[in-house]
């Protein structure tokens, strides 16, 4: 610590406070302070020496683009934004009620009286079976992340995913506890057949869906998306995913295709 | 002592002796577990918070603590007037300190403060802001934008 310079802001206010007879407090200085260094070198990265904590505790202020912004910053910022998912544990259809509950109430369990520590996601742990990481920004964005899932079998599925668009009749069809919920950019991220009806019928409650992202999937083999009617997907990602060999898609709207990875068959 | 009520006696880490009263020194958790366990009846030295922060805190809390009675609105004002009254390094050493003494409120407020600085930046921007440095190679840093393009895909 080289420089004695103190912050004379900081001197000032202490004036103020000492110099308030008719406070509550009263500061007594019995000591004359050694001076201390206020002042940090010019380039020294203060915020980066923070505890994970104070710092998953910063993050969890900010919308998520902005966190997950954070993890380009430096390898010490790179998976902070994530380390203070609440942890909730359960089995394979509690964890997409708890993901469904987290889209509607913002809150993975809406009985606990917790505060969630970070509003935009979640760890569903499934025991054995790995976990589950939920990211969302309410309203707009949802990433499920099944990487952490254990895949006991390297089965082989068939995927079919309907995507229904807004319409008042379906709406007055659905039985209450499926609501409509506003996502509009969703990311699957390895899927596995386990998961995979589990997400489709999910997904009938996403009717302003506008892109769609297939990520990693193990053992996708054919993919068949319908995506007709009042349907607002406008954009398909596919990446990556090995073992897929047929492609189906009857898309009204859709306005961007992309495809990484090699394929058989394309309808 | 004129005042019949209770003070605590907090030392900062470079020798400066403040007294506090002891519901101004309650807003501080770790404080006030020590009072409860009859802890806080000598001096509390405070390794780590110098003089001059600790007062900052203690001007803090005792604003709360007068505050007890306003509106929401007016304390939240008066939050915002001290936090942006605060340089980056002085915020730096207050959240250590609101982290180490446990006033929750402030930690909220001084962590906000920095999420408020953080928000709307580029990466670029921010590693300015803080002086970070981007420790990645090439190949990490395509690793990751491929990782999180997901929630750069819509619009805000």
């Amino acid at each position: 610590m080289g420089k004695k310079s103190r912050n004379k802001r900081n001197r000032l206010e202490k004036q103020k406070i000492d110099s308030n007879p008719g406070s509550r407090w009263s500061i007594a200085i019995l000591d004359v302070p050694k001076k201390v260094d206020l002042e940090l070198q010019r380039n020294e990265d203060i915020i980066s020496s923070m505890h994970d904590d104070i710092l998953s505790h910063v993050i969890s202020f900010i919308p998520l683009k902005s966190a997950v912004q954070t993890s380009f910053l430096s390898t010490r910022w790179k998976d902070v934004w994530k380390r203070n998912f609440p942890e909730r544990k359960g089995t394979i259809d509690e964890a997409f009620a708890a993901i469904s509950s987290f889209l509607l109430h913002g809150c993975c369990d809406p009985y606990s009286e917790q505060q969630p520590t970070s509003d935009w996601g979640f760890i569903f742990n499934l025991g054995k079976l790995g976990f589950i990481t939920v990211a969302a920004e309410p309203d707009t964005a949802l990433q499920l992340d099944f990487s952490n899932v254990k895949h006991e079998f390297p089965w082989r599925f068939d995927w079919f995913l309907d995507i229904y668009g807004p319409s008042y009749s379906t709406w007055s069809h659905h039985e209450p506890s499926s609501l409509p919920v506003n996502v509009k950019t969703l990311h699957l991220k390895s899927v596995s057949c386990t998961f995979s009806e589990a997400v489709s019928s999910m997904m009938t409650d996403f009717k302003f869906l506008e892109s769609l992202t297939i990520e990693n999937c193990h053992g996708l083999r054919s993919l068949k998306l319908d995506a007709g009617g009042n349907s607002r997907l406008k954009k398909l990602t596919i990446l990556d995913c090995q073992q897929l060999e047929s492609l189906h898609l009857d898309v009204d709207c859709l306005r961007s295709l992309r495809f990484r990875g090699k394929l058989l068959s394309f309808e | 002592m004129a005042s019949t009520l209770k003070k605590i006696i907090l030392k900062s880490c470079d020798g400066k002796i403040l007294e506090v009263e002891e519901a101004v020194a309650v807003q501080s958790q770790m404080i006030k577990n020590m009072i409860e366990d009859d802890c806080a009846n000598e001096e509390i030295p405070l390794p780590d918070i110098t003089g001059e922060i600790l007062s900052m805190i203690i001007e803090y809390c005792k604003m709360h603590v007068d505050g007890e009675n306003n509106s929401n609105n007016e304390l939240i004002a008066r939050d915002a007037d001290f936090i942006t009254r605060v340089d980056l390094n002085t915020l730096y050493y207050l959240i250590v300190a609101a982290n180490f003494l446990n006033v929750k409120s402030l930690l909220d407020l001084t962590c906000q403060r920095v999420a408020d600085i953080i928000k709307g930046k580029s990466p670029e921007e921010i590693r300015l802001t803080f002086n970070i440095k981007n420790d990645f190679t090439p190949e990490e840093e395509e690793e990751i934008r491929k990782k999180n393009a997901w929630a750069f895909d819509y619009k805000d």
